[in-house]
């Protein structure tokens, strides 16, 4: 999870973030990091360039950024073999 | 009419020291540019994630709003709509434009693309200060405190706005200055004129 914050914060230029200061757990979007609808583009195109993985619909896609975790967890869950 | 407008309220951003009314608040002389910014922020008593998102510039349009309304009642006898918001600068968003450019040729930025014009700042300080009334943003070779004091005038004698947020915000490379003014009909402060408004945005220099 410290590597996707690490990608998270190059995709989205949060530099003056650290990876410590993401919680695994804190919401991605409004009252958490403050992401929006244009980061969530960042969000997509940031999963398909690093772990080739597509979502499945935009519908999936407020689950899955809901936090690092659900992101983790998806990418772990949908990346292609090898 | 700007004999019955007064400033208020004034915060200057300059070479790593931050001054409310005349009065330095924060100063961090060795610090970049970038880092200063980040630094104010975490001196003040706010928690606004967004901060993060936004370019150099927006950052310190933001910051000096936050030094110049960290007390609510400045503003709260006047209606959201009926505050205005005209800001300056001599680079437009250049900073932010350059930053973009470098994403281009490979996947272009949406999050930096966002920030590609200078009155994104004006958008940023509406949302976090819940203004709706009129806005604007000049670009102009350098600060011209006359041509300030003509457009405010305007929204104020024609009760377009009844307070206004004004003044200069520039960033570009580790150059930067903010000079916000909160002027108001008929209040207590400093008249609204060239020589305070000269005097103010150059008080750094003393």
């Amino acid at each position: 999870m410290h590597d996707l914050k690490v990608q998270i914060i190059a995709q989205l230029n949060l530099q003056d973030l650290t990876p410590e200061e993401i919680g695994d757990d804190q919401p991605l979007f409004a009252e958490g990091l403050g992401l929006d609808s244009i980061d969530a583009l960042e969000l997509i195109v940031l999963l398909q360039q690093q772990y080739k993985v597509k979502l499945a619909s935009a519908e999936e896609g407020q689950a899955v950024f809901r936090s690092i975790r659900t992101m983790a967890e998806y990418i772990t869950n949908h990346q292609p073999a090898g | 009419m700007s004999g019955n407008l007064h400033i208020s309220q004034s915060c200057l951003i300059e070479t790593n020291k931050a001054i409310l009314n005349g009065k330095v608040v924060f100063d961090e002389p060795d610090l970049n540019a970038g880092d200063f910014l980040l630094a104010l922020y975490k001196h003040l008593p706010i928690n606004y994630p967004k901060f993060y998102k936004m370019d150099k510039q927006c950052k310190l349009g933001f910051l000096a709003g936050e030094l110049l309304f960290n007390d609510a009642d400045v503003f709260k006898e006047y209606a959201k709509d009926e505050i205005a918001i005209v800001l300056y600068n001599a680079n437009a968003s250049l900073e932010a434009d350059r930053n973009y450019y470098k994403t281009v040729d490979e996947m272009a930025s949406p999050a930096l693309f966002l920030y590609t014009l200078p009155n994104i700042l004006i958008g940023e300080l509406c949302i976090r200060h819940g203004i709706k009334g009129e806005t604007i943003f000049f670009v102009e070779e350098k600060f011209d405190a006359a041509s300030m004091i003509d457009y405010v005038n305007l929204l104020l004698e024609q009760n377009i706005a009844k307070a206004c947020l004004c003044g200069w915000v520039d960033f570009l490379d580790n150059d930067y200055k903010a000079c916000l003014l909160w002027v108001e009909k008929d209040k207590n402060g400093e008249m609204f004129s060239k020589e305070i408004i000269d005097k103010l945005y150059n008080q750094y220099y003393g």
